[in-house]
This record gives structure tokens, sequence and C-alpha cells, in this order.
């Protein structure tokens, strides 16, 4: 309680999103996804874009390549021939201004017309009568007159008025151009605002506000799952573990009776991250469905390309008594090269038979209730050995009857160091650990099934098509058709035949 | 006299059996799947069985006038699924992949106050706050 009471006490607050408040904004239409001049209106357009992300705003005012004042953009109004200051102008960020002068530098794109201004306003930032972006009513404080109708560049220097100078609240300074006659357009460039950079593009470019950070890890309050823990920050799915039904078949390399319910779980894994975007924690949720299967099968995850050294501790794994089972000493299985987790020994250890034949895959029942094991593997975030989520490649797999050299896997996922390399080509197993393709057929046939999603498995027996029919019609066509064939609400599925248990729709 | 009626019993048992036969197949909802026996099915090598789409998602950074970093999140259209969420750069390109249930035909990114929803019938998301508008 204590401690909780001085992470709040103590919690900082951070501003929204910016990290530094020292540039100066300078608009020199310069800035594009290009370090090049890529000419034209389409690098004209892309440097506005840049502009405005960074919470410039333009009003008829619009960048061009033509007789730039410098580089190779310029701002431009349109022909100069109204004398209204809302007809072309630019804003400028939120700033806080500081002292000195504004800078910029003008010129006209012809030497006609009668009249050619610009003016200088500043704009306060009014939360209650403003506009939608905040602004509140316009002040001007000076106007700058082309005395001579000309296309030469005019370097214009204003003093930041005393009445905004050194401010710490918010403002923003609008360059209006206007004009009256003739055709010609005012060009701008290089304009300087000695101020703070004050606006957030993150946040519809208003002002930069105070933001809770009750841990002080850099993520707000808002976006962070665990906000009075400054090691964790986020919760992510890890890809190709959102939660599915795995079935397996477990009579591998031999063929099977293509029930797919000798193991039945629903499976997913979540990932926590720091404000680093490091690992800090996997935690690997199995529902144990059902077991159609005479073999007692365990059931573990490799992480694929993830040596055991990244890993701080494993904690939840259900182990039961088994021999064959060897971990170090964070708790990870022992000999291998890539971090492999057992999640449980046998299926014996998580669910007990209610009697008869199999758990769960008889629709006469009885039923058990699935049981559900959530193993947490810690992860070392030390710079040397931190990992993002984008290196997590799960590999669930079942080792088949406590023999550990006989493993099982998804189609074209890799066995692990203590599979028995023997087995591939056997029975009907057509591996190829050359191509790198694993347990599948020699017609491309898998030995396990992973379905994003809640589904029903099959009945004690019962070919899997007769459960889902378009199931074969998605692979012979290889994914193109059907490719919800486990779908309930398109009809796809022979309800007779599958096992619903609570919670699957 | 006794041939019609018997004639006309065995014809009434077909009738019957055959009634019943339709009916059972009645009962199959779905027809027309070529394959009745999962060992029955030739795939290509090169299907790999997954119900998921894989995408590559790219945030495209642009320059900032300060560094500015807020949490970018990918997610499912009702967030209860989250594909990515971290702290991200504004100015920095990320790249992540993404492996997005094929029942799932929408996927929202949320960088800021910038929300986009984008299909996922493709490979490749590319994701900037740049304005939509051309002009």
């Amino acid at each position: 309680m204590k401690k909780l009471l001085l992470s709040i006490v103590a919690g900082l607050f951070i501003t929204a999103n910016i990290h530094a408040q020292t540039a100066l904004p300078i608009l020199n239409c310069e800035t594009s996804s290009s370090p090049i001049n890529n000419g034209g209106s389409r690098g004209a357009t892309d440097r506005r874009n840049y502009d405005i992300a960074n919470c410039w705003t333009f009003g008829g005012v619009s960048y061009t390549d033509i007789g730039a004042i410098s580089n190779f953009y310029s701002a431009q109004s349109g022909q100069a021939t109204s004398l209204l200051v809302t007809s072309f102008w630019i804003k400028s960020p939120w700033i806080k201004p500081g002292s000195g002068n504004i800078t910029l530098k003008a010129k006209l794109t012809a030497s006609n017309g009668t009249v050619r201004k610009v003016h200088i306003a500043y704009l306060p930032y009014d939360a209650v009568t403003g506009n939608s972006a905040k602004e509140g009513t316009r002040v001007e404080f000076n106007v700058y007159d082309f005395t001579t109708i000309n296309t030469t560049v005019n370097n214009l220097s204003i003093p930041i008025p005393a009445a905004i100078a050194n401010s710490s609240v918010p403002y923003k300074i609008m360059i209006s151009l206007a004009g009256s006659g003739g055709n010609s357009r005012i060009m701008l460039d290089d304009l300087t605002i000695p101020s703070t950079y004050f606006a957030d593009p993150l946040n519809s470019c208003l002002p930069q506000v105070q933001i809770l950070d009750k841990d002080g890890d850099g993520v707000a309050d808002a976006d962070d799952a665990f906000p009075e823990d400054k090691e964790k920050a986020y919760i992510v799915q890890i890809p190709n573990a959102t939660p599915s039904t795995l079935m397996f078949e477990d009579l591998w390399p031999a063929t099977g009776d293509y029930d797919f319910n000798d193991f039945v779980a629903i499976y997913q894994a979540k990932a926590i991250t720091n404000a680093n975007n490091n690992v800090v924690e996997v935690i690997i949720t199995t529902q144990l469905n059902a077991v159609g299967a005479s073999f007692d099968n365990g059931f573990a995850v490799q992480f694929d390309g993830l040596s055991p050294i990244r890993l701080n501790m494993v904690n939840g794994s259900v182990l039961g008594t088994s021999k064959w089972i060897e971990l170090n000493e964070v708790g990870s299985e022992q000999n291998q090269d890539f971090a492999n987790i057992i999640i449980f020994d046998k299926t014996s250890s998580v669910l007990k038979s209610a009697g008869g034949s199999g758990i769960n895959v008889n629709p006469e029942g009885p039923f058990v209730k699935p049981e559900t094991v959530e193993v947490t593997v810690e992860f070392n975030t030390d710079k040397e050995f931190a990992i993002e989520v984008k290196d997590l490649k799960l590999n669930p797999y079942i080792i088949v009857n406590g023999q550990r050299e006989v493993e099982v896997h998804l189609p074209d996922y890799a066995p692990t160091n203590l599979a028995s390399k023997k087995l591939f080509g056997t029975g009907v197993d057509y591996s190829n650990p050359e191509k790198g393709t694993y347990y599948k057929t020699k017609n491309n046939l898998p030995f396990a099934i992973k379905v994003e999603g809640l589904i029903p498995h099959m009945v004690e027996k019962q070919d899997i098509l007769t459960g889902y029919p378009k199931l074969a019609d998605w692979a012979k066509s290889e994914g193109q058709e059907y490719e919800n064939w486990y779908d309930a609400d398109k009809g796809f599925r022979e309800n007779k035949l599958l096992i619903y248990l609570e919670g699957i729709k | 006299m006794k041939n019609f009626i018997i004639i006309s019993f065995i014809a009434l048992v077909s009738l019957s059996s055959c009634k019943k036969q339709m009916n059972e197949n009645q009962d199959l909802p779905i027809t027309g799947s070529s394959a009745k026996k999962f060992n029955e099915i030739k795939t290509s090598e090169n299907f790999d069985w997954k119900t998921t789409n894989e995408l590559t998602f790219n945030y495209v950074g642009i320059p900032t006038i300060q560094p500015v970093k807020t949490t970018l999140t990918i997610s499912s259209e009702d967030g209860k699924i989250v594909f990515y969420a971290g702290t991200q750069d504004m100015s920095s390109n990320f790249q992540t992949k993404l492996a997005v249930p094929t029942n799932m035909s929408n996927i929202v990114v949320k960088y800021g106050a910038v929300s986009k929803i984008y299909s996922t019938n493709v490979s490749a998301i590319s994701f900037d706050i740049l304005p939509t508008l051309a002009d």
C-alpha cells in the first residue's frame, strides 16, 4: 500500500506525446518524403502535407517550385486581389512565443497589382468561445506594404509584441496575404518564429496538455494497461496465437481416423510489453476441451528461433510425474536450442475422465468441465537480451503418450531438438526437412489443424469432413474458396456430428 | 386381384424406402463438396492450412519539428483483439507482420487522434497521418 501511495504521490505528469521543447517552428516549404527535390505539383503537395501534419494550416495558399524564393519550394497565395485577411493565410502551430523577431521572406510573382500587403497577427487560445481549433479573436500587430510592386525579395523582420512575448500560454501566428488589382501572387518562404513548439500533432494539433502517467514510464495512463507498474505497459496478442481451436491427430506418422479430436484445446498467447516495446511476459492460456485418444499426450510450445537464455522464469506448467521431463533452472525444457515450455505433461494431469471412452467426444456424455492451464513466461528485458513481439513465433505441439521423441506439430512447423528425426518419411508422413515441410502427407494433409476462433470439435470416429464438409473445398482451392469453412453463421456445419462445449459457438 | 395387392404393397414399400433415403439426404445441409473423407483430399504443397491472413503493416514516419511519440494500436473493430500496441515515434518508420483471422474483414489502426479502418483483404497496409486531401 505504501509503495502504491508513493507511486501515486510521486507520479509524474508527462507532456502529451512531446519529448523536447526547444525547436523553433520554421516554415521553409522543403520538408518532404523525399530528401531531394521531387519537383512539380506532387512535390509541392507532398511538402505542404508534411507541414500540415506538423500543424501548420493554410487557407488559399499552395506550394510551388516556380520562382521559389529559396531552395526548391515556396508558399504562394492565389492572385492577390482580395484585401480580406481571410482570403490567403498561413497559421503557425500552437506556440509559446519567445522574444525577438519573426522573420520571413516575401516577394510578388509579377510586377503588377495596385496593393500588396502581408498582415501579421496572433491568435490566442480560447477553449470556450474559440472556433473548432480553439482559436480566439485575431489580433493584428503588423502590416507590411509592398511599396514597390516588383519581384524583388523582401526580408521582413517583425518584433514579437510585448503582449505575448515570453508567454506561458499558447498562441498561433497568422500571416495573411492581401491585395488589389493586377494578378500577381504573393510568395513567402523561410518563416521563423522565436518560440517553443506547443502543438500536439497526434491530438488534432491542439495545444499540448498535461496527461497523467502515474508510473512515469512515458506511456499515458489512458494507453497503459498497467498504469501503476513502470515495467509493463501493453498487452498484445501474439501473431498466430489469437484465441484458436487446436485439433490434433496423435497417430503420426501413421494415418489416423481424421476426426481431429485426439487432442482438442482452446489456445491463445498474449505478450505483455514495456514502454520500450520489449517483451516482459508471455502468457499462454490452454483450455483442454477434449481427448478422443487412448494416448495420454502432453502439450508444449516452442518459441521458434528464441534461445532459452532470453527467459527469466516459467510459471504455471502442470508437470505431473512424467519421467521424461527435464527442465533448466528457469523452467524451460533442457537440451533445447530454442525455448520450449511444457504446458502440461499429459492430458490426464489436467482432465480426469468421467468414464467411458475418451473425454468430451461422445454426444451422449458424460461430459467433463474443460480445464485451463495458464503458463507465464517471464523474459529478460536487459538490453542485450530484450526481444519484441515480432520476435515471438510460437510453435504449439503435442508429445505423444509420454514418448518425448514423438511430437506432432501443426503443418510445416518444425520439430524440436528432442523429436526423433528417424520418424520423418515413415508411415504416411512426407516431411522434407531440407525443404522445411513437416508433418504433412504426400497429399499435403496435416496431422493437426488450428482454427482462429472457438469452434466445436468432432464426435469420436467421425471424419472431420462429415462435420465440416466445406473444409475439403477450402483445402482443394488452396484457401481461395470457403475460407470460413468452419463458420456457423453460413451453415457450413453438420451440428449433430459436432460437440459443443460451453462457450463454443 | 391377389397379384395386384402384392405389386401395390411392393411399390408402396419401395416408395417409402425412397422417401426415407431422400429425407436422410436432406439432413445433410451442405452439398457439392467433392471429397467425402479427409484422406481423399489432395492439395498443393504450397497450401499452409492457416485460417489467418498474413499482412505486413507499415507505419510511415514523417519528419517532425520536435520528437513526438505516442501509442500505436492495431486491433479488431470491436477492440477485443489487439494485434499490436506499442510506443511509436511519429518520425520513425515501423514495420510488423500481422496474422489476422480470415473471418475478420477489417482492422482498426489508432495513433493519437488518428483512427483508420483497413480491409484485411490485402497483403500490406501502409499507415501515415498525412492529410488525405491533395490540396
